[in-house]
């Protein structure tokens, strides 16, 4: 869809409104009812890429060459607006959110060619193949080996951690091609076209909630042409700071997915008694804690407004990814842990059939408790991957003291 | 302050941790929690040889005559060990209720019952719609010629699944107080629904329809004082719980900082683990001497509501806290459902969960003060 120069935004508002009102199927809102994590069901991630893309909706960031929609910023604003407020499963990030900007960045034409349309339509997923068990902060330190073999690369060694390597179909990777000069310098950047080459292994990790969303990633003596680099050999850690900055910057959409996360906590305050003839929502310990939260959401949203305004390019806008992240993973975690408090003995029963998608077995009444206690368990990650937060204020203190 | 002499006490500790040390490895705690049962019946049996489940029970019912605090440092090992063995249910809840029942041949067949070993008994007081308030009871008992007919439902009955019987509060038609009744397992018109908690442990819901009970299971008349008081034991026996699971939690956390390298250097060495870490130490302990003094002083009286309350919203708090602190210095491998840790923070978790949590008491205080 090409829009036009100035084009009524009120309409625009109204055509993804009328879409995503009447064209959602019911699995993927029956997904929106149980996700219990920042990475929703893969499957309704996927079913919702497929049909954005029918509209040409799947890659709005995308520039159009690459198949994006050519949106203004406040198309795209509106677009997040009304699709994360209603908990819609955002397109997975890895595939298009990190491998593809670095592809367009550092691809060959014939890279480009060959992964960016898939990726576009939802045909090709990827995982990112970047932490191993010795090196998850200190990511340099990595030391998955790729040895040269005359045109091919032969790859030894683990990757971990990795999200969803047992639901998608590719992986980029960060392996060492030479252990001369700073760590940085040996490190190359791979994109795999299969989770399955011989000597290759994807082993799921089962979380705290029960369910399986990371997994291990054996190399044994797998074989990959060297036309799979991405940029230069050596040169992979450009390739990988590049991305990891897109990875922050996931685009200023916390808040809408949050103005939901705190007025479904209401909700269930709204159902949940307090012991007393009243509900929790009456309760004032609540009502305090409740209202603390509003303000930290109110600083949340007005800290992604003021980071889009300043765009990408500000002297401030490390500082903003940073802070972003921080405040929005700890605003992730508040929220469920007040969920938590005000379910006290309800939401300590383990559900997780109940939390398949198509389930047959029913959750337990009151509905709105059944994903409080996995959320909670689940979000305990939000405050590690993705740089923790030590990490973070780390990055943070270099930015402001150095200044 | 106990009542058991210096030696006993000690004996006890010793047999403990010897126990844990020797029988309960983390496989094998594992392995209970998804079996059939959700505990061991070997383990139990030897719970009866080793008297522990004798300890709070008078002398003259075959108990060792302990009290509450006498059972602190046995609970706190089993929190250590993430034991998952249902002693709070059997021993200090329905434990309480039937030391402090009319003196019965009903109460005192099953004090020497439970304390054999022979039988779980579930005190079964939480409903729908009472969060933490155990005098908030709808289910009712209406007395007949033949005895009491009871209609209602109960939730969150621990151990419900092989609970051979139930202790049942319910607001008597007659005086309308809550009384408390002795219902078997099997009686027509009490149906159970189990549940596995996040912990691994057991819980049950529990639906009463015309439920007709005999005229002598009616164990407590006016039970306000009772329930409120096995409300404060059971609160007060989480809580010591809680405290071993923190140490463990702590403990484990200090060690693999130690042990995990990043940057070249152990996690231990960076200043914002340090002071993480001292942050957990410093909950731990102040939870500790809080919960040490309440035991101290409880010869001479029983906590106050609002200091039961307190302890328990303290413990609810550290344990989130140090729960927390502990995956996060652990990183990834502290989310996965594989190590230790999360087993910990999901006991520790619900051990916050039961008897009211730290939001419910925390508002009780408020609304005391
Ligand atoms: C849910 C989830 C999804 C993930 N998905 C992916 C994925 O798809 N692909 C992928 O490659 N990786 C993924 N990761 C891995 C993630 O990037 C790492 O977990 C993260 O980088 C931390 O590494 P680590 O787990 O090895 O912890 P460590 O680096 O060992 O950290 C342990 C603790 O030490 C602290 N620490 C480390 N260095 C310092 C320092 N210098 N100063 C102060 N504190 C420090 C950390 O903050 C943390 O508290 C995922 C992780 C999780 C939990």
């Amino acid at each position: 869809m090409a829009p036009e120069k100035n084009m009524d935004l009120g309409k625009f508002r109204n055509e993804i409104c009328d879409f995503l009102n009447n064209h959602i199927p019911d699995d993927v809102w029956e997904a929106v009812a149980k996700t219990t994590s920042y990475f929703p069901a893969f499957s309704a991630v996927m079913t919702m890429h497929k049909l954005l893309a029918t509209k040409g909706w799947s890659v709005v960031n995308w520039p159009e060459e690459y198949g994006g929609p050519g949106w203004s910023d406040e198309q795209r604003r509106i677009f997040f607006e009304e699709y994360c407020s209603r908990g819609l499963p955002m397109m997975a990030p890895q595939s298009v959110g990190m491998v593809a900007p670095a592809i367009m960045k550092f691809g060959t034409a014939e890279q480009k060619a060959k992964y960016l349309p898939p990726i576009a339509s939802g045909a090709d997923t990827w995982c990112q193949g970047y932490s191993e068990p010795n090196a998850g902060s200190d990511l340099v330190s990595l030391q998955c080996r790729a040895d040269s073999d005359g045109d091919h690369y032969i790859i030894n060694g683990q990757k971990t951690w990795t999200t969803w390597a047992f639901e998608v179909d590719h992986i980029f990777l960060l392996v060492r091609t030479s252990s001369e000069g700073r760590p940085q310098a040996g490190i190359t950047f791979l994109l795999i076209d299969s989770m399955s080459l011989p000597g290759m292994e994807v082993r799921p990790i089962i979380g705290l909630d029960g369910m399986p969303e990371q997994a291990e990633v054996f190399f044994d003596n797998v074989r990959v042409p060297k036309t799979q680099v991405l940029g230069t050999e050596n040169q992979g850690w450009t390739v990988a700071k590049y991305l990891l900055e897109h990875e922050r910057a996931a685009g200023g959409s916390f808040q809408f997915v949050l103005r939901r996360e705190l007025d479904k906590l209401r909700t269930l305050a709204n159902v949940t008694d307090d012991g007393h003839g009243s509900k929790i929502s009456s309760d004032p310990v609540f009502k305090q804690k409740c209202a603390e939260l509003e303000v930290d959401w109110r600083c949340l949203a007005a800290s992604e407004n003021y980071a889009r305004r300043i765009g990408s390019n500000h002297p401030e806008a490390a500082h903003m990814a940073s802070l972003i992240k921080l405040e929005s993973m700890n605003l992730t975690q508040h929220i469920s842990e007040l969920a938590l408090d005000i379910s006290g003995t309800l939401a300590l029963v383990d559900q997780q059939l109940a939390l398949h998608i198509g389930s047959e077995t029913p959750p337990i009444d009151p509905i709105e408790v059944l994903t409080v206690m996995p959320t909670y368990l689940n979000q305990r990650a939000s405050s590690i991957f993705g740089g923790s937060h030590q990490i973070q204020r780390d990055i943070l203190a270099k930015l402001v003291i150095s200044k | 302050m106990s009542k058991l002499p210096p030696d006993i006490l000690a004996q006890l500790a010793e047999s403990a941790q010897k126990f844990i040390s020797n029988e309960y490895s983390f496989t094998h705690r594992q392995a209970l929690a998804s079996s059939t049962i959700g505990y061991s019946e070997k383990h139990w049996q030897m719970f009866a040889d080793l008297a522990w489940l004798a300890i709070p029970f008078n002398e003259e019912h075959g108990g060792l005559g302990g009290n509450i605090a006498d059972i602190s440092g046995l609970l706190e090992q089993f929190g250590y060990g993430l034991i998952i063995e249902p002693y709070i249910s059997t021993v200090v809840l329905a434990g309480h209720v039937l030391s402090n029942a009319n003196d019965s041949p009903l109460s005192q067949e099953l004090t020497a019952q439970i304390i054999s070993g022979n039988v779980h008994i579930s005190l079964a007081w939480q409903e729908r719609q009472s969060s933490a308030n155990v005098m908030n009871i709808k289910t009712t008992a209406t007395e007949t010629e033949d005895g009491y007919l009871i209609n209602g439902e109960k939730i969150s009955v621990l151990n419900g699944l092989n609970a051979d019987s139930y202790i049942i509060s319910a607001q008597s038609q007659n005086t309308k107080t809550p009384s408390l009744f002795f219902v078997a397992a099997d009686t027509k018109g009490l149906s159970a629904q189990h549940h596995q908690l996040y912990d691994g442990h057991r819980a049950t819901t529990l639906q009463l329809q015309n439920v007709l009970i005999p005229k002598q299971n009616q164990l407590v008349v006016n039970a306000e004082e009772l329930l409120k008081e096995t409300m404060t034991v059971g609160m007060y026996a989480l809580c010591c719980e809680a405290l071993g699971s923190m140490e463990k939690l702590l403990e484990m956390t200090i060690e693999y900082a130690k042990i995990r390298k990043q940057f070249g250097v152990p996690i231990a060495s960076f200043q914002a683990l340090r002071h993480m870490i001292s942050d957990m130490y410093v909950t731990l302990k102040k939870t500790r001497c809080l919960n040490e003094q309440i035991a101290s002083q409880w010869v001479h009286h029983s906590p106050s509501p609002q200091d039961i309350a307190a302890l328990k919203v303290q413990t609810g708090k550290a344990a989130h806290f140090i729960s927390r602190n502990a995956i996060q210095i652990h990183g990834g491998i502290g989310m996965t459902n594989e190590l230790e840790v999360g087993h910990y923070v999901k006991r520790l978790t619900t051990i916050d969960g039961l008897l009211g949590n730290s939001q419910y008491h925390l508002a009780s205080l408020a609304n005391s003060l």
